[in-house]
């Protein structure tokens, strides 16, 4: 049978109901033991990692393949990306490209892009940049790598930039 | 009978399923936490690791590198840096730090700069003097490398690491 409080109930010793159903978002950070021994565990928490690749500010761009991340987790989302150029291409048509690529067990490399990114003349220095995804939801032991593909042979090449990809892996 | 119900002592019960709940601090810990969990990134402040590296064997070279673009506010926790092998027997020496730009600012420093000469220490861990440790979404962190001098033998291989503590949202 079920009884029912109207109002507050104040215990002064322990409380050890058989089962608790808590109220929604009633935990919040400091009512977590933050002794060693109330330690949460990596494997309770979903773990967002800042994947980067990065070329000198100060040296031109230039085209490389670089792999970024091999997900060890079960499931993971990519809850966002983003591009900072340092010094943009200027006067002529020397560009550079950004492409984010994945490969599954069979590696066949694909864009989760929906378009690479053009770093052209008509970015400005310090410009960020956030691609539109056309695949968040990786498996395990999918690969993720970065192509930068640079071209042109007028005006001057873009300068250092960053990629960052906010990656949320479920362990 | 009042709203208000007072018990002295333990109590037990089945199920107990209170409007709201107030939870004592530091009442909850790892076992009380259910194993498959997942809580969501969006509900954490990540730590997050922006490792900045010279290769072993090779002299430590002039360079400048972003190493973190913030996505939410956050703090900088610390600044550490471990020199592989030191310059020797002359005065080359070089120095880095962290430098921040904020809305596009000019970079400015964050924290005080490692200076590694010859009587700087193999294999140790050194720390910065952080100036200010709060940052906001979209501030831009980079690595100033710079080597110098002419005589001797230059540093080789370097990691240094800015730690932050990133919010979600």
């Amino acid at each position: 049978m079920a009884h029912q409080i109207e109002g507050s109930l104040f215990v002064d010793g322990d409380l050890a109901p058989k089962t608790m159903s808590y109220p929604n978002a009633s935990i919040d950070n400091s009512h977590v033991d933050g002794s060693s021994d109330g330690f949460v565990d990596a494997a309770t928490l979903t773990h967002r990692h800042e994947l980067t690749y990065g070329q000198l500010s100060g040296v031109d761009v230039a085209s490389e393949t670089k792999l970024l991340h091999g997900q060890r987790g079960a499931s993971s989302l990519i809850a966002d990306i983003r591009i900072f150029v340092d010094t943009a291409p200027t006067g002529g048509d020397k560009q550079f490209t950004v492409d984010l690529q994945k490969a599954d067990s069979s590696n066949d490399w694909a864009s989760i892009l929906q378009e690479e990114v053009t770093i052209d003349s008509t970015r400005a220095d310090g410009d960020e940049i956030t691609p539109s995804l056309n695949d968040t939801d990786f498996a395990a032991d999918d690969l993720f790598r970065v192509v930068v593909t640079a071209s042109g042979s007028t005006g001057s090449q873009g300068q250092g930039f960053q990629l960052s990809v906010f990656l949320d892996e479920i362990p | 009978m009042s709203n208000l119900a007072v018990w002295q002592g333990d109590y037990s019960v089945g199920n107990l399923a209170p409007k709201t709940f107030t939870w004592g601090d530091g009442e909850i810990s790892n076992t009380d936490i259910e194993g498959n969990a997942k809580m969501d990134a969006d509900k954490l402040v990540h730590r997050i690791y922006a490792p900045y590296t010279q290769p072993v064997g090779t002299d430590v070279i002039t360079e400048d590198k972003i190493i973190h673009a913030a996505r939410f506010a956050g703090t900088i926790v610390a600044i550490e840096f471990m020199p592989i092998q030191v310059p020797t027997d002359g005065n080359k020496y070089y120095f880095l730090g962290v430098e921040k730009s904020t809305g596009g600012g000019a970079w400015a420093r964050i924290a005080t700069f490692f200076v590694i000469q010859t009587t700087a220490t193999n294999l140790t861990v050194l720390t910065a003097d952080i100036y200010t440790a709060s940052y906001v979404a979209n501030d831009l962190f980079r690595v100033d490398c710079n080597a110098q001098g002419t005589t001797g033998s230059q540093g080789q291989g370097l990691i240094m690491n800015t730690i932050f503590d990133e919010d979600s949202a």
